[in-house]
């Protein structure tokens, strides 16, 4: 009992003696950003010793970056046994709290939000650090939305686009046009007929609207048939999932499952990316950095040719910019084939470091 | 803070020494309580509570075997708990709550069921580096920032007899925080630890 005793002390003394050092093969380093109001946690997490930071934009908007840190445990430690991961929750999502101002819920403010961002983490590091940015979904918005700035391009490596939304409006169309691919593969191949037959026919039904022009209100009869796909596909086992547990990371790490819940009912970004559309539309052609862009066959929610738009339309040389797609992925690449993206992206980093 | 929430957290205040005034006034037995308990805000997010708890009121019946007391208290309360990489958080407030107690009257053994309303403060300290931009666009390490919220809630314990100095507790506790931030969030506590019969 005594010899226990003094195992305790040790540890406790020595634990007490532990810092956390700026570089490392396993770094964690936590902060919060105060900008605007607005308190934004960041994570840094795994190798910075290799003086490569990955940042990760989540999803929603709304969404949570511990989604990655806590959720796709498979894609993120291969992740960061190789280079330093920047994990932060957007402001007013997640985690991130401070003061609320439905005045700063724009694009315009995300976008500031991440410059300052990438600007505290080359001035936290150093300047000889090399910074990626990539994005999931929303993410993928407000990536592209980023880089369509010269002097912003010129603080990053490379934009690495993950089941992004690259155009609000051309969503709508790309999303029906990847369903009616994979649902006419699937009846030519016997599975499921009567049911793929069927969402041919929300989606006929839907194009016979002649929208041309989407909005907050109107896609959600899109989002409907999406939903309707998304059961497809799990009927017909075309995608797996392999998660982490985030219980664990209730109490080992940040993640407070309560604080995430409520966080996104604040207000909404959908109707203003309609209307930031016409700026992407117009600056693409401005983004000359590398641009590799990554889909799942099977993501409905920002299918495979919202990358082709992206690719299509920035200046990047051919030999620097590629899109990938993965076959067995829907639209949680992370967490449909794990490793396979992670390796895609080491390599790609590695290659434009 | 808000001024609002200033104006309420004073309000919380006033009303909790008035009514442990008022209560003294009483002609009750057994008058006071140290709790001393495990925290567990959703069970393992680690922490510690201590409460102290006036009987101002109590009505007992006694049967042939049995007795049956039941008391209303107030009963101030600190609670100090942790969130990993993230903040520490001190919750004062002032609990009202309602204990019905049975024993033997042969045995000096008891146990009771206590449920309870709960009204308090919480203050929220980061624990990370807390940083902020300057208008020159550089960054300044700030201290002691953290967040305000009201809490609304209410919990249940079970308690009983150990000796003459001692009784039990194990206890359940749901509250709502209203946060600076307007957000309602929910918090779920596990409790266990111990109540000192301070005039036994």
């Amino acid at each position: 009992m005594r010899y226990l005793a003094i195992y305790i002390i040790l540890m406790i003394f020595a634990v007490s003696c532990m810092s956390d050092s700026l570089f490392s093969d396993q770094a964690r380093q936590d902060y919060r950003l105060i900008i605007e109001g607005a308190e934004i946690p960041i994570v840094i997490e795994g190798n910075t010793n290799s003086k490569i930071f990955f940042i990760l934009l989540h999803g929603g908007p709304g969404g949570t970056a511990q989604e990655f840190n806590a959720g796709s445990k498979p894609f993120t430690d291969v992740l960061e046994s190789q280079i330093a991961m920047v994990y932060y929750d957007q402001r007013n999502a997640g985690m991130a709290r401070g003061e609320w101002n439905e005045e700063n819920l724009t694009i315009e403010r995300h976008i500031q939000d991440l410059d300052i961002i990438i600007d505290f983490i080359t001035t936290t590091y150093g300047e000889d650090i090399a910074v990626f940015l990539g994005g999931h979904s929303w993410g993928g918005y407000l990536g592209t939305s980023y880089i369509l700035n010269k002097n912003r391009q010129s603080k990053i490596k490379s934009w690495i686009n993950i089941n992004g939304n690259t155009n609000r409006n051309l969503r709508n169309f790309h999303n029906m046009e990847q369903m009616q691919l994979v649902a006419e593969e699937q009846i030519n191949e016997n599975i499921n007929i009567t049911r793929w037959q069927d969402l041919l026919n929300l989606i006929d039904n839907e194009l016979d609207k002649n929208i041309s022009t989407y909005d907050a209100e109107t896609e959600k009869a899109v989002n409907s048939i999406i939903a309707n796909a998304n059961n497809l596909i799990d009927q017909d086992g075309l995608t797996t999932f392999n998660t982490s547990s985030s219980t664990y990371s209730i109490y080992t790490d940040i993640y407070d499952p309560f604080l995430i819940l409520v966080n996104d009912r604040k207000g909404s970004l959908i109707e203003q990316m309609y209307a930031y559309d016409t700026i992407i539309d117009d600056s693409l052609s401005n983004v000359n950095l590398p641009v590799l862009s990554i889909y799942g066959k099977y993501d409905f929610i920002t299918a495979a040719p919202q990358g082709t738009y992206l690719i299509d339309n920035i200046a990047t040389p051919e030999n620097d910019k590629k899109q990938l797609i993965l076959q067995t992925s829907g639209h949680s690449s992370m967490l449909n084939q794990p490793k396979i993206l992670a390796d895609e992206l080491l390599e790609w980093i590695s290659f434009y470091k | 803070m808000s001024v609002n929430l200033k104006l309420i957290f004073l309000c919380i205040f006033y009303i909790i020494s008035n009514i442990s005034v008022f209560g003294q006034k009483e002609d009750t037995q057994n008058k006071s309580q140290l709790g001393i308990h495990y925290f567990g805000e959703l069970g393992l997010r680690p922490g510690i509570e201590i409460d102290y708890s006036y009987y101002f009121f109590q009505k007992k019946k006694v049967f042939d075997k049995k007795y049956i007391i039941q008391r209303l208290a107030v009963a101030p309360s600190f609670a100090s708990y942790f969130y990993t990489k993230q903040s520490s958080n001190y919750l004062v407030a002032s609990k009202l709550q309602y204990q019905f107690c049975t024993g033997s009257n042969k045995k000096f053994r008891y146990s009771y069921a206590q449920p309870y309303l709960k009204l308090g403060y919480l203050r929220s300290f980061y624990s990370v580096p807390v940083i902020e931009i300057q208008a020159d666009g550089n960054f300044e390490e700030k201290k002691w920032r953290g967040t305000n919220s009201l809490v609304l809630g209410s919990g249940i314990d079970i308690g009983g007899y150990i000796n003459k100095k001692y009784d039990w507790l194990f206890g359940f506790e749901y509250f709502v925080e209203r946060t600076e931030d307007q957000l309602y969030l929910h918090r779920f506590v596990g409790k266990l630890g111990i109540q000192l019969k301070l005039n036994s």
